[in-house]
């Protein structure tokens, strides 16, 4: 089990975004414990996208920073996060479709390696071997030599986590990793990101509520730009105001 | 590839269909290298030598369009600067070939980094527009610069270049110099594209978004690619400007542009040989449609959007589907 008070990973202070008029993000804190599957939660348009995005350096934040492990990294650009740790994945499946499944996790791995830029192809094996320990961890292995956009819909998904797990994370940032996923293919992303969470901590943006419930360690739910609550799953689930905004419109039942 | 099939072997047979093909690409170049021994009107051969210089150019916009999906209207830019520097060079200095190609790749390798910086931060529709509009700049100032560019009256002049002490005095010899550049060229390039940085540049086609998630420096690359293609250009520029002994700011003008992209869309985007392969049918079918065709653009055209249209992966699409009936077990990416 994961220790309760563990150090935070990945730490946001008062992270503001606004476009034009609108204040997409306003103030929000959150705290991503060492080893820790952190939830964000909340109804469509709270702002957990674009939270995510503040993070992981695909929108400038307003306002607030981000420090990855101690270190400040507010406003860097993609790359440079992924290099120092924190990775990403896409709420509707980016894979590179024109590639094969080894091919699209190799990049994540070259990528890790420093070769993106290698303009001779020493050493590929190294690279496509590493990518295949990964997906046979992931029990891609099958599809290998598939071409990506062939793949089923939620085996695409498990390739998006692949890729990032190729560029062995210390946070990973999964957004929406059940989309459009049958409840038995929901099941193994679940007890996927429990294994996740043995190297690498998880920042997750899900609406399937029982998989939050199940797997966080911690849940930060948020409104309208701001966060609500935040706590052990048991303490977010009891609390009256996360109830009226957000669960018992959704699915108190589930509680 | 199969599903499922085994890896090693999977991997073998990738590398080995590419050895094949460069190893065809060499027979190739020898057989064409025999031409100018074997009767062949010199008249055709100047138009092969032409078609060896377009191809080289082609080639290299296939790097940036086809491979890293950076569509550029502004392709005469590398081409035409590498012709002006290296003619000037040649006439006020010295006919050795390869020194004006070092001091034609020095000019186009300066500018190509700086306003490839800039550029580069654009894609899409704004990248094409704004490599149009330099490559326009461009034009501009070879007309105007008279005192260096001659204008519009063109640079004249170029001396017959020098390969090491000897002078290329004919066709024949040109054209074997500009074979031999080509191979070097479309080897090099096959490479390029095989090794890890392709596989970089497919992914920031493909999705750059995604690339950039998992930590490619997407500006970084095609900064990089956009060097290495005006370059790539230069060299054919070079070519050019000793094959016609000048250049005019023609060389420069949005036509070119359209041109070298026609060529490498009618024989195939992201195949490297598909832009070789366009840019000889384009030299061969301009020749033989001006003796027909009062506006031969016109009838090219129609030629153009019918392969297109047929053929949506251009000549090179004929020919590797013709490769898949004899293979079928060949992989899923085409040539």
């Amino acid at each position: 089990m994961p220790r309760p008070y563990a150090h935070p990973l990945l730490v946001v202070r008062d992270l503001c975004k606004n476009f034009g008029a609108l204040l997409a993000v306003d103030g929000v804190n959150l705290e991503v414990r060492d080893g820790h599957v952190h939830s964000l939660i909340g109804p469509n348009g709270a702002g957990k996208t674009t939270v995510f995005n503040c993070i992981s350096g695909f929108l400038h934040p307003t306002g607030g920073r981000v420090l990855l492990n101690g270190r400040e990294v507010t406003g860097w650009p993609p790359h440079c996060l992924v290099a120092a740790g924190l990775v990403r994945t896409f709420q509707i499946t980016q894979v590179f479709g024109d590639l094969t499944v080894m091919e699209n996790v190799a990049l994540g791995v070259r990528s890790r390696l420093g070769r993106n830029l290698a303009m001779w192809s020493r050493a590929e094996g190294e690279a496509r071997d590493r990518a295949h320990e990964v997906l046979d961890r992931l029990g891609l292995a099958e599809q290998a030599h598939a071409n990506a956009e062939h793949l089923a819909h939620g085996d695409k998904r498990i390739l998006e986590i692949a890729i990032a797990m190729a560029l062995e994370p210390r946070v990973l940032l999964l957004d929406e990793p059940t989309a459009g996923m049958s409840p038995g293919e929901t099941e193994r992303i679940a007890a996927l990101i429990r294994r996740i969470a043995s190297q690498a901590s998880v920042l997750l943006v899900e609406h399937d509520m029982e998989i939050v419930l199940g797997i966080s360690d911690e849940i930060t739910v948020m409104t309208q730009g701001r966060v609500i609550a935040s706590g052990t799953p048991e303490a977010v689930s009891r609390d009256p105001l996360v109830r009226d905004a957000y669960l018992g419109a959704v699915d108190a039942g589930a509680l | 590839m199969t599903i499922g099939e085994d890896r090693a072997a999977a991997m073998q047979a990738e590398a080995r269909e590419r050895r094949i093909t460069s190893l065809l690409i060499v027979v190739g170049a020898a057989l064409m290298a025999l031409l100018p021994f074997v009767g062949v009107a010199p008249f055709t051969i100047t138009l092969l030598t032409e078609a060896m210089i377009f191809a080289i150019w082609a080639m290299s916009l296939d790097l940036m369009t086809g491979y890293t999906g950076m569509l550029t209207f502004g392709h005469a830019a590398g081409f035409g600067l590498g012709a002006y520097a290296a003619g000037y060079f040649a006439r006020e200095v010295t006919g050795d070939f390869l020194a004006s190609l070092i001091v034609s790749e020095l000019v186009v390798l300066s500018l190509a980094l700086a306003v490839g910086f800039v550029v580069t931060r654009l894609s899409g529709a704004a990248f094409a527009i704004v490599s149009l509009c330099v490559a326009q700049v461009l034009f501009q100032v070879a007309v105007a610069w008279r005192s260096v560019t001659e204008g519009m009256d063109g640079l004249v002049g170029v001396p017959l270049p020098k390969l090491l002490g000897v002078t290329i005095h004919n066709g024949s010899q040109f054209y074997l110099l500009t074979l031999l550049v080509a191979l070097i060229v479309c080897l090099g390039l096959r490479a390029l594209v095989a090794s890890p940085f392709g596989r970089t540049l497919t992914a920031i086609r493909t999705n750059a978004a995604r690339a950039a998630a998992i930590g490619i420096n997407v500006p970084l690359h095609k900064w990089l690619v956009f060097v290495i293609s005006w370059a790539v250009a230069g060299i054919g520029g070079t070519l050019m400007v000793f094959m016609k002994a000048g250049t005019t700011p023609m060389s420069l003008y949005w036509i070119e542009s359209g041109n070298v992209l026609i060529m490498a869309i009618f024989g195939g985007l992201g195949t490297l040989l598909g832009p070789l392969i366009g840019a000889v049918a384009f030299v061969f079918l301009r020749d033989a449609l001006t003796t027909g065709f009062a506006v031969w653009q016109l009838a090219f055209g129609v030629v153009f959007v019918i392969v297109v249209l047929l053929f949506p992966s251009g000549l090179a699409g004929i020919f590797s589907r013709l490769w898949m009936v004899v293979r079928p077990a060949s992989p899923a990416r085409d040539l």
